[in-house]
Parts: C-alpha cells; structure tokens; sequence
C-alpha cells in the first residue's frame, strides 16, 4: 500500500506553494508549521511591498494561504514541530510535536504517514554583530537592518528610532555578511540588492524631500530587476547610487557619519546620514539547521540544505524521498522559493505510487 | 578558576556549522599547548589576578602585583612624567615592582618605521626581555602601546613558525636563555583599567568638571585586535574599554567624536619621513575634530607615539591658524593627578607642548606654585645637595606640612 | 579621480618661513616651509541628488543623472585620452558636489558623440554639456578665448572676426566663374553654404577654390551667398550660445527665404548638422548634402588627368559620421581618385577620435592646453602618420588648420594635410578646366 500523503515542513512561501503543488496533483499534503499562523517570514516581518513591482505583500501572500486552507486536500498543523522522521522513501512515518511556546495546550507527540518529506524551513538573517566592519548596530538606534525598514515601511511610519522624527538622509550599506569570507558567508545573498532599491524607492515616496543613498560594491538586480527596479530607483526616484562600500559608522553630533572609499573618485568619503540600514545577508534558518539534523539531511559548508544534484536537480537532498525548496537550500526571492517549491512537489509526489524498479545493469 | 570580572554583553553569536573565526583565537591557549609540547617556557600568572574580558570573549588575567615594568624608550626619552606617573601610582596603591635594569627597547621602531630587521631579530629581542622579566620572578607589564602590539604580533609569529622558534631558541641559547613567553602580554593601561576601582578609592581631586576625549592607540587595539580589552558597560562592549574606563572610574566625563577610530598620525614611519601627512592627521583628524565636536579639556591615551605626536603636532599648526591648542596627557599622568601627585615632580608636565594649565586650574591646582617648589628641587640639584629627584621629592616630603 | 592610474594627491599648504609662539613660555620659533607643510584633507562630504535636478531642470539635462558608472564612455571619450574625463566622472562629480557650471571640465567636452553611441543608458552628454553650458555663459567661467569668439560671431557674423564683404574674396582667384545670388538670383539647383573657414582662412580658401573648379567641371548648377552669408554656428551653439544660434538662425532662414534653391550642399559638417537636425525644428526644413554627397555620385563623370600614387589616410568628421551617419561618400571619392591608397586609421567611422574642434573646442586651445597633456588634434596626428599615409585628408574646415598645426608640433611635417576636393582638383587636372567632364 502506498502512501497518499507529502509532508510538508515550513509555511512560508515555499512551503505553501509545494502544498498548493501537491494538492494539485489529486494528493494529500500534510503542512507543518511552528509559529501559530502561516506565510513565513514576509508575514513575521511585514513585507511592505514585494520586490520588484512593490505590489502590497501581505494580500499576495494570503492570496497564497488561502490557496492552501481552503483545499480539502491539504491539512494545516500549526503551532508544530517535526521531532523525527523514520521509515523509508515511499513509507515515512514523522513524529510531530506542539511546539515551544505555542498557544495550544500540550499534547502528546503524534505521527503522520507519508510517501515524501518537502522541507522549507527558509532563512534567517545574518546578525550584524558579526560583521567585520563597525557598523555600530548595537550602539546607534539609528543603524537598523532591512528587515527593521520593512517593517516601519508596512506601516507608512519612516521614522529615526533615536528621536522618532522623520529622516533626512537615509542610506543602504549592501553586503553586510554576505560575499565575506572572514565571516565565512562566501556566498551573494542574491536578493539585497533589489530589496534595497525598491525600500530605496518606497522611503521617496512617502519622504518626498528625503535624500536616500545605496553604497554598493556591485548593484546585482538581476533579469528583469535591473530595468524594474535599478533604474526608476535611480531615474525617477532620484536615489543616489556611490560605488564604494561604508565600513564605519561613527556618531557625529546627533547623526551619524558613514565612511568608506568613494572608488570613481579615489577618494574617502564620509557623509552624514540620520538612519542606516544595513542589508544584511541570508543565513540558514534555526528551523533549517535544526531539521538537517534532525532528518540526517546534509548540509553545505554554510549550513544550508545541500541539493544534492544541483544545478539541473535543485531539490534532491541526499536523502531519498526527502526534498527541500526555497531559502533553506541558499539565498532565494520569491519567484526563486515558489519554482522550487513546485518542483520539490513534483519530485515528492513521485514517492507517492509505485516506484519503478532500476533495472541492475549486467 | 571561576570568572571573576566582567561577562562581555555582545550578542551571541549564531550558532552554527561554520563558526566566526574570531572567536577561535587563544594566543594563552596556544602557548600552553606548546609548552606542553616542549617547545617553549610560559611564564605563568600565579598571583592574585583580575579577569578582564578581551573583545569576542576570551578571558584575560592581569596580575596585580609583583610586576616587571617593560619600559618605553620614547617614555623615558620624551615624556619621563608618563613613567613616573605609572611607577608613582602603582607604589601608591601598595603592588610590589621591579624596575629592571636590563631590560632592551622593544625595537619596534626597527620593524614599524625603518624596517631595518627582521622576525627573528625582533622575536629574538622581545622574547631576550621577557626570559629576563621570568629570570626575576616578576610578571612583565608592557609600559608602550606600540611595543605591546609588537610583541602581540610576535607571540603570533612564534606560535603559527616551527622555524622562527628554533632560529630565536638558538639565538636564546648563546646568551643562556629560555625561549619563554609570558602566558598573557599586558598592557599598563589593562592594569589601570584593572585596577580604576582601587585607584579612584585614592582620588583626592575632583575631576566631575573635566571633560576628556579619548584616543585609543591603533598599536593597542588594531594589532591582533581579538586581544584587547572591552567591555559591555563601555560603548556596548563595540571599543575598547581601557582609558575611558579609567576616565569614567575616575568622574571625568568622556566625550565622543567622529574620528574615534582614526590613527593619531604617528604612523608606522610616517613620523619619521613624512611628517607633514603626520601633523596633518594629527591635526586635522584628531584634534580640530575633538575640538570642535567633543570640547574636551583634554585628550587622553595611552600609548607613547600617541601622546607624542598628538601633543606636539599642534604648536607647527599654529603656523597655518588651525584650531589647535588641545592638552595632551596619558591616563595615567591623568590617574596620577587625580591622586594628587605633583604636576611637575611626578607627572613632569613641563615636557609637553599644548598648553595643560587651563587643565590644572580646572583640577584645582596651583600650577604656578607647583612649578615654584619644583623650580627650588631644581635648585637643591644645581647646588649639588643631592644627584636627583626620589620618590620622597616625588611626594614633596621635604616640603613640610601643607 | 585617479588619473593615468595614480590618485590625485592631496593639496599642500606650507609657508616658506613661519613665526610660531608657544603657548605656554612664548618664546617664539621660526618654522621653515619643511617644518609647517600641511596636506588639506581629501575627504568627499556630500553626495546629493541636488546638482542633477539643477541640470535636469534644464532642456536636454535630464539625461545625466541616469548614469550608471559602467565606464564605457571614458573608454571612449576623446579627451580621456589626453587628460582626465568622462561623461562617468563628471556624473560622480556632480553627485558629489561639485557645481559643473563652476567647473573647467564643463569646456572641455567636444561634443563628439562617441560615448553616447555607446552608452547603455543613453546619457547624452551632446545635449547636457550645451544646456548647461548656456547657464553659465552670464557667469565669470566661460574661458576668455571662447568669449571673445561668441562676440565675433555676433558683431561679424563669423567667428574669425572678418568683414563680411569680404565672404566672396576667395572666389576672385577660382580661376573659374562663381554666381553669387544677390548679383544673380535666378533659381538655381545648388545654394552653397561656404562657411567661415572657407571664406575666410588661406587654406580653407585653396579648398574653396579646388570645389568650385571641381563643381565647375562637373557642371553642377550652383551659387554663393557671397557677402549674405552669415555663419549657422552650430558649434557656437554647442559651446553654450544657443540664443546666438537662434537669433543667427532668423537672420540665416530669412536671407534663404529670398531665393530659391532646390538643396544646400556645404562643406562644413557643423552647419550640416545644424540644418540637417536644428532648423526642421525651428520650422525650416531644406533638403541638405555635405559636400561629398553631392559629388559621390557624381564621380563616375569625372575625367582624371593624372594619377596621385598617394597612401592616403582619412579622418571622419564626427559631425558628418558619428553624429549624422555619413562614411562612405567621403571614402568614395578617395577611392575614386587615380593612384590613391586608402588606408583606415585604427579608430574610424563610427569610433573615430576627435579632431578636437567640436562643441566649441576649436576655439579653446589655449584652455585646453592647461587640462591636457597634448591637444586632441596632436594626439589624432599621430595616429594618421602611424598608419604611413602621405596624406591625411579630411572633409570639415575645422580640420585643415587644426592638423596642419598639429602635424608641425607634432614633428610630422611631411604629413600633408589637405581637404578630399583639393586632391580631386590636383588629379583632374592642373586646375581643371571644363576640359575634365565627360557628358554633358
């Protein structure tokens, strides 16, 4: 007897669209979840306005959900955890458990069977503590992370954290924990770059006399994010792009002076800003170390889910019948998490019938 | 042996499958293991010490007393009041110390200025100073900031080189010495900072009206950075903690400006052949940007290049009408003053450039009669009553009751 | 910016001898200049949006602050070559502050197009150097030079400051007849806008006289303005006057409005452009030929007296090429001449480099000279003479005197310079006479 049934491990973006993928296919998807609602981090941060278009995120994304709740095929565990996961591809059986902290009342573990795992447990932020760089996150109210910006962003309040006035003069510094081989995350976080730009343009629309800076090493908006987003941010929106990255954040007066090197110009430059926002770089989530463990998945020397038939195969881990999508294999956008999620639950509802047997070569 | 200083407050670091690598630096660590393995001698801290915390969290311990004081030669050369200041406050609390005659220069200059040697020179001389410091029995305490970054680069050295240990063993061996280091290099500001607690219990003056700028020294915290120390209660635990937690333990109140982090100017040989880039810098950098953000009525450092070129690089700006005209002094002439030592006799003010005695009055002392009494020890040295200044001079016991 | 790889150092202050005065004794020390030099600080403040919304408030400004700091203009960018520029630079340097109507760069750019023709972002520095340079012409930076050529213009109606009457002057030593239209203003095919240099400069002069021999020969019916003539100063235009330039463009359409013609044949690239592109927009539109359009198609009729075994080598235009497409009539006509070798410099048709007398540039030389490490003209000398040619021949009247100068400061003497009609004029004929047609 085969298993009807995909577990899915992670309600985000990704998580949701495989189990919108699985349902699709006539199957069962079980959804588990820790936090007590769906839609992942662009819900639990906020997302203003999606990247590239800006289009308001929080409809998107329970336009998303409600694809999932509303299907008779999929179950929704929130407020769970995966404690184990035994058996063998085709024939799973995981062990669940109220998470930490949930609102539900305690109840004993409990057991799903299922033919695939598809785990989308997503990122986390870099910490700018460790940056190499003095960015004074911790000592200047002022420095903030992207992720900070968003949220005053979904609430239309721009606002300096020290003195609750509007900023003047805002600027991005990219690359914090990303392209770092020091701090040992080598990688590009693929989607700061457009993040910054499109916050870059939603802080000019709703401070109209602000003066808004990115210092860059490289702008990388790649595809359709170059014309989308670089260049109405820089063209019509009037944000000032400076090659040359900031590595110190100093307090002059009430504000803040960023220093770096001004590379066209040859040149130190130090500026004053009211709010700096770091774009801090993608990490593996606690959610994605702890089930790669958990599950015996391997990970890559970051931590994230290693796809093991990468690049044609980006979802296969190195564990038969258990997938991964979205951020939780590397930096991802969006439109990276859902691919991959679709594809993951392709592959996944392939556990779910009978398997042909590879013919042993003579 | 349980912790007994200050817990670092920064943020925890993510955990994860690659950790900072920062975090993995244990120079003691490191040596202990080498002495295990028979490769060198460490000369161990086994009196009463006090834990600091270093900058990703290493514990560091800073022996009280019984110290081997590594003098500065650009101290003893240009600003004698900087080293009797350090021996005068340290008598005053009560540690026990010996002052060597034997000990060398550092040669720091030899690397960081004329790069005239080489790593097994310099290692041969730091490590020459140290097996004497261990001969003696007392703990060696590094008086210059740009010696103690040296010999921090030079345990490095030693630690990460096979090779560079056996040409400095041989080297020690035609002299009948031991390759040893000592098992943490300290700096005299560390012990100061240690020690504020004990220091301000003996505070006799009251700074709650003065107003410092802190300069910390580039050799002190930006060589072998992970080894300097810092604490949550100053700036967050994001800058070194020595000289304006002395200020602080002290009433003075500290002030901050942008170019915190820059180089006094001093530079690696830049004071040497390019003095112009350094009496820019210095000024320009430094102290028209303290002026004019911070006010202070002093600047205070800790290491011997700093005071020397912030403190003398005004009086050449005065040519081009900057805004210079700042008093210089090093926290522990500072420590001292705030413990009523004599501005002449012990902190020798009289060697520097920009002008301290606004400073004085704002202390409360009569520089003017401080300078008579010492004008008469100069005195009793000319009529030959006695060959120099001791510490019963120092403390102006023949002066009689005030 | 760095320059020629180097960062540019920091700016020194010293004083040959100082009197200082301790603070604290007041004894007073003299400090020699090694002992008080200072460097001023190097240190960039501000970047804003401010200085690229002036320029884009200005018509034709918008396009700076689109940049993107590829690079790919300074590549090409003439005067990068012998100095420190780009379009890339001085949008960095707007960014950063500086007031570009203040600026000497502002002068230096020949509006030669090439960057551009490749810019991904279509900044167009042919159209933001002029609108902001006519912003600054009430200022005290325009350049002394060019000052004194946009009153020439105005008071003469010629920037070499000539009189007028005297337009036609070169005509007397054609050796063949030239209609001017206010002596015989019957229709007539070609009007033929002459220009400055070739009224009024000896060597534009020889030209003049080579095109009406050869136009002669050809029979093409055609006539001069003579002394009604005044110049279109497209690169007076360029280099900030755009008020000139209209009020010169009333004066020009009203005195063609007197006569008619069916086309303007010119030899000067700059008035070709001005009422081949400028004039449909003030409302004039005239059918208009360089010169070498006019006879490219004609030289199959032309009879050879004799061969020129010359390497010859050619300079495109950036106002005939670049700017307005036209490579091959002036190629044609070499190709056409009996003997001659066309050789191609490395950097031609639409990547040629400058002449330097664009946009102004023609008139700045001694401006220029403080900015460059050699003139653009020096530097495109060289470049023709490496390729072995004999000749270096041109079609624009800017570029007779520019290079022939050039090649004697240059020390390439022997490189000859001369206008495409003189060389068809010498292989024609000893001074042709109608005996060089075939047909009628």
């Amino acid at each position: 007897m085969f298993s009807d049934t995909v577990v899915v491990i992670g309600g985000g973006p990704g998580g949701l669209r495989a189990a919108h993928g699985i349902a699709g296919t006539g199957n069962r998807a079980v959804l588990i979840e820790q936090r007590d609602y769906l839609g992942g981090t662009p819900v639990a941060e906020k997302y203003s306005g999606l990247t590239p278009r800006g289009e308001p995120a929080a409809p998107q994304i329970q336009h998303l959900v409600d694809s999932v709740t509303a299907d008779p095929l999929t179950e929704v565990r929130l407020g769970t955890e995966v404690v184990a996961l035994d058996g063998e591809p085709g024939a799973f059986t995981v062990t669940l458990r109220r998470a930490q902290g949930s609102g539900a009342e305690a109840v004993g573990d409990q057991t799903v069977e299922c033919g695939a795992v598809v785990i989308a447990t997503g990122f986390g932020h870099f910490d700018p503590s460790r940056a190499t760089q003095m960015y004074g996150y911790f000592e200047f109210p002022d420095v903030i992370t992207q992720a900070e910006l968003e949220l005053m962003l979904s609430e239309h309040r721009v606002l300096r954290p020290s003195n609750g006035q509007p900023p003047e003069r805002i600027c991005f510094v990219q690359c914090v924990g990303s392209r770092d081989r020091q701090i040992g995350n080598e990688y590009c976080s693929k989607v700061c770059c457009g993040v910054a730009s499109k916050e870059a343009i939603e802080i000019r629309q709703l401070l109209p006399s602000s003066k808004v800076f990115i210092f860059y090493i490289d702008m990388r908006t790649y595809g359709y994010w170059e014309n989308e987003i670089y260049w109405p941010a820089q063209e019509q929106h009037h944000v000032q792009y400076v090659k040359g990255l900031i590595t110190e954040v100093l307090p002059k007066g009430d504000r803040l002076l960023v220093r770096g090197e001004d590379t066209t110009m040859g040149r130190p430059m130090e500026v004053l800003m009211d709010l700096v926002v770091l774009s801090v770089g993608m990490e593996p989530s606690t959610g994605t170390r702890d089930l790669a463990k958990l599950l015996g998945v391997r990970q890559n020397k970051y931590g994230f889910i290693e796809a093991t038939g990468a690049p044609l195969d980006p979802v296969s881990t190195n564990r038969e019948g258990v997938f991964a999508c979205g951020a939780a294999l590397g930096p991802a956008d969006l439109e990276d998490t859902v691919s991959s999620a679709a594809g993951a639950a392709l592959k996944a509802v392939g556990y779910l019938r009978p398997r042909p047997v590879a013919t042993a070569k003579a | 042996m349980s912790i007994q200083g200050e817990a670092l407050g920064c943020a925890e670091v993510a955990e994860g499958p690659v950790a900072d690598r920062r975090q993995l630096e244990d120079p003691r660590g490191e040596l202990l293991e080498l002495e295990r393995q028979g490769e060198l001698i460490v000369q161990k801290i086994d009196r009463e010490a006090i834990i600091l915390a270093t900058k990703y969290g290493r514990p560091k311990r800073i022996q009280k007393a019984h110290l081997w004081h590594h003098k500065s030669c650009g101290q003893c050369g240009h600003i004698p009041g900087y080293s009797t200041s350090i021996f005068w406050v340290m008598r005053k609390l009560g540690y026990d110390y010996c002052d060597p005659a034997d000990q060398t220069s550092c040669t720091a200059w030899n690397y960081y200025a004329s790069a005239t040697s080489n790593s097994a020179a310099q290692a041969a001389v730091a490590v020459r100073n140290f097996a004497a410091a261990y001969e003696s029995g007392y703990f060696p305490l590094i008086h210059c900031g740009t010696s103690y970054g040296h010999y921090k680069e030079v345990r490095e050295e030693l630690i990460r080189h096979p090779e560079l240990r056996a040409q400095v063993r041989a080297i020690m061996a035609k002299l009948g010495k031991p390759l040893v280091l000592p098992e943490e290099i300290v700096h005299y500001s560390e012990w100061f900072y240690a020690l504020r607690a004990e220091i301000a219990a003996k505070q006799v003056r009251d700074f709650s009206g003065i107003a410092v700028a802190v300069h910390p020294a580039c050799h002190y915290y930006k060589i072998v950075s992970g080894d300097a120390i810092y604490s949550a209660d100053i700036y967050g635990g994001q800058r070194t903690a020595v000289v304006t937690g002395l200020a602080q333990a002290l009433g003075a109140e500290v002030r901050d400006y942008s170019t915190w982090f820059d180089c006094c100017g001093f530079g690696f040989r830049h004071i040497l052949v390019q003095r112009d880039f350094t009496r820019s810098f210095a000024t320009l950098r430094k102290i028209e940007v303290m002026k004019e953000e911070a006010n202070p009525d002093v600047v205070l450092t800790h290491d011997t290049g700093c005071v020397t070129t912030l403190d003398k690089s005004q009086f050449a700006a005065q040519a081009h009408g900057r805004n210079v005209g700042l008093a210089v002094l090093s926290d522990a002439q500072f420590a001292a003053l705030a413990m009523g030592a004599h501005p002449y006799r012990v902190c020798q003010l009289h060697w520097h450039s920009a002008d301290y005695r606004p400073l004085l009055e704002k202390m409360g002392i009569d520089w003017e009669r401080a300078w008579g009494e010492f004008q008469s020890d100069l005195r009793r040295l000319e009529r030959g009553e006695k060959r120099y200044l001791d510490w019963d001079d120092a403390d102006g016991v023949a002066d009689g009751p005030r | 910016m760095p320059s020629a790889g180097r960062k540019v150092p920091p700016v020194v202050v010293e004083k040959e001898r100082a009197m200082v005065a301790s603070t604290i004794s007041g004894r007073e020390v003299e400090l020699p200049a090694m002992w008080n030099r200072m460097f001023e600080p190097r240190v960039l403040t501000d970047y804003g949006p401010d200085g690229f919304a002036a320029i884009s408030a200005l018509p034709g400004g918008e396009s700076l602050e689109w940049c993107y700091g590829c690079g790919k203009c300074v590549a090409v960018c003439p005067v990068d070559m012998v100095g420190d520029y780009g379009p890339r630079k001085i949008h960095r340097k707007v960014q950063a502050g500086t007031q570009l109507q203040a600026h000497a760069g502002l002068w230096l750019c020949t509006t030669c197009g090439n960057c551009l023709r490749v810019c991904p972002k279509q900044v167009d520095m042919t159209a933001v150097m002029p609108a902001v340079r006519e912003t600054a012409l009430d200022g005290a930076g325009v350049p002394a030079e060019l000052q004194d050529i946009f009153e020439k213009t105005f008071r003469y109606g010629n920037a070499l400051g000539q009189a007028q009457r005297r337009r036609a002057q070169w005509a007397d030593r054609a050796g063949v007849p030239v209609r001017v239209m206010a002596k015989d203003p019957r229709p007539v095919d070609v009007l033929f806008y002459v220009e400055d240099y070739w009224s009024f400069h000896p060597r534009g002069q020889d030209a003049a006289r080579a095109f009406a021999r050869v136009a002669s020969a050809l029979g093409i019916d055609w006539a001069i303005l003579g002394a009604e003539e005044r110049t279109i100063g497209d690169s007076q235009r360029l280099a900030g006057e755009k008020g000139l330039f209209d009020a010169m463009a009333d004066d020009v359409t009203a005195v063609l409005a007197r006569y008619e013609f069916a086309r303007i044949v010119t030899p000067d690239p700059h008035a070709f452009n001005a009422m081949l592109r400028e004039y449909p927009r003030r409302g004039h539109t005239f059918d208009v030929l360089h010169y070498t359009q006019l006879l490219a198609p004609l030289r199959g009729q032309i009879r050879w007296a004799k061969e020129l075994p010359l390497k010859v080598t050619f300079h495109d235009p950036c106002y005939l090429g670049r700017q307005n497409g036209e490579y091959d009539a002036p190629r044609a006509l070499l190709e056409a001449i009996p003997g001659v070798e066309l050789l191609e410099m490395g950097r031609c048709r639409d990547n040629a480099y400058c002449c330097g007398g664009g946009g102004g540039g023609m008139w700045l030389d001694s401006f220029s000279g403080d900015h460059m490490t050699e003139r653009l003209s020096e530097r495109r000398v060289r470049e023709a003479a490496q390729t072995g040619a004999d000749v270096l021949a041109v079609c624009c009247p800017y570029e007779v005197p520019r290079f022939a100068d050039a090649a004697k400061s240059t020390g390439y003497e022997d490189l000859r310079v001369c206008d495409i009609v003189e060389l068809i004029d010498e292989a024609m004929a000893g001074g042709a006479g109608r005996e060089g047609v075939t047909g009628g």
